[in-house]
């Protein structure tokens, strides 16, 4: 009887978790046509004004294509957000080494230097490697924009102390987190400097914690003001 | 070389959007005469009527009240009078399923709309001239 109760429940809870899913899809999808029309609306008005806009004008008429541009990133960022369920589910055997590997031969900013140490080399791993990538991504664009110094130091480091576990360690030379703060940086559109300042709507570290939520891993941080940011995370990952 | 004259349909729902095509055809000077329905019952009764020249080309939206494009297309592909016309979907939507079912269905192609204007530009001017090169089926 008992079983037959949690059975039930389990049920429930799959189909409610499924129903909020496609709530939130087809309400970011649906919601991006306005935004869309405002943004073209607003390009149009300008054209038809012709040459003799006045500054505040123009100024006014970027500002709000700037913001359509934010709302479209922050539904997008929900749209990725219910998807993480859903999407990028394959699993095989991949050097998660490799992965690190292609993430800083990805960076071209030259004011961004990423150093990788890992024990781990040529190790194959079972795990869902674009997940893994998608949150290493996140961590590092995370770090690169949360920076003030002119050059950008992040060290990434792969460890494999037991079995079905690897341990990811980011750590970066930026600005730290407060520790007010500490407790907010994994909600949705929680950025830490006005929007204004860094062009992010805040959702990387959300979206990272969701994934590993979803595979079962942890993350957890440790910064302080000015003294940079070090994510731990500990990823579900099999050798056989 | 002879300028080919090609009507198109959009079939879209939303005024802007519309207004977006008008605009981005006008921007490219395209001049091929463009004629609208509402939604997807609409433009297969004008096509079935003979309510506007034989398109050659169709623009077709996928999100849309009455009959969706998807449904819309299907019943394109089964009127014997019909099939032949390329449509080109133009939508929102990001959905694999939508673009299997669409394809599948034969279309020439699947354009997302972008937020940009300018990039809606470059996706009609790419039409046209992809027009321009090829030969079009001969209609009655």
């Amino acid at each position: 009887m008992q079983s037959n109760t949690e059975a039930f429940y389990q049920e429930q809870l799959k189909r409610v978790t499924n129903e909020f899913e496609d709530f939130v899809y087809i309400v970011s999808h649906d919601l991006k046509a306005p935004i869309r029309a405002i943004n073209n609306l607003s390009v149009w008005i300008e054209e038809d004004l012709g040459d003799n806009i006045p500054e505040d004008v123009k100024d006014n008429l970027r500002l709000l294509r700037d913001r359509t541009e934010r709302m479209e990133k922050m539904m997008n960022a929900i749209l990725q957000l219910s998807r993480v369920g859903r999407y990028d589910l394959d699993i095989k055997p991949v050097d998660l080494g490799q992965i690190l590997d292609e993430i800083k031969a990805a960076n071209t900013a030259e004011h961004v230097s990423i150093h990788i140490h890992q024990d781990a080399h040529n190790q194959l791993f079972n795990t869902y490697f674009k997940k893994f990538k998608t949150v290493i991504e996140e961590l590092v664009k995370n770090a690169v924009i949360h920076n003030d110094k002119e050059a950008v130091e992040i060290t990434i480091t792969l460890h494999y102390p037991e079995n079905n576990l690897a341990e990811i360690l980011v750590s970066d030379n930026g600005s730290g987190i407060s520790a007010q703060a500490l407790d907010k940086v994994f909600d949705i559109f929680y950025t830490g400097k006005s929007k204004d300042r860094h062009n992010t709507v805040g959702a990387g570290l959300a979206i990272s914690k969701k994934i590993i939520d979803f595979i079962g891993g942890s993350i957890t941080l440790e910064s302080s003001e000015n003294s940079g940011t070090k994510f731990l995370i500990k990823w579900p990952a099999s050798t056989n | 070389m002879i300028q080919k004259v090609l009507n198109v349909l959009l079939v879209e729902d939303d005024e802007v959007d519309i207004m977006n095509v008008q605009r981005a055809f006008k921007k490219n000077n395209i001049t091929n005469p463009l004629f609208i329905a509402r939604n997807g019952l609409e433009a297969l009764e004008m096509l079935q009527n003979g309510k506007v020249p034989m398109p050659q080309i169709i623009i077709l939206d996928i999100n849309m009240p009455k009959m969706n494009g998807i449904e819309f297309l299907k019943e394109l592909r089964n009127d014997a009078n019909l099939k032949h016309i390329s449509v080109f979907v133009m939508t929102t939507s990001n959905e694999d399923s939508d673009k299997i079912n669409a394809y599948n269905l034969n279309i020439a192609g699947y354009i997302l709309k972008p937020l940009s204007f300018e990039k809606f530009i470059t996706s009609v001017a790419t039409l046209n001239s992809y027009w321009q090169l090829c030969e079009p089926p001969t209609t009655t």
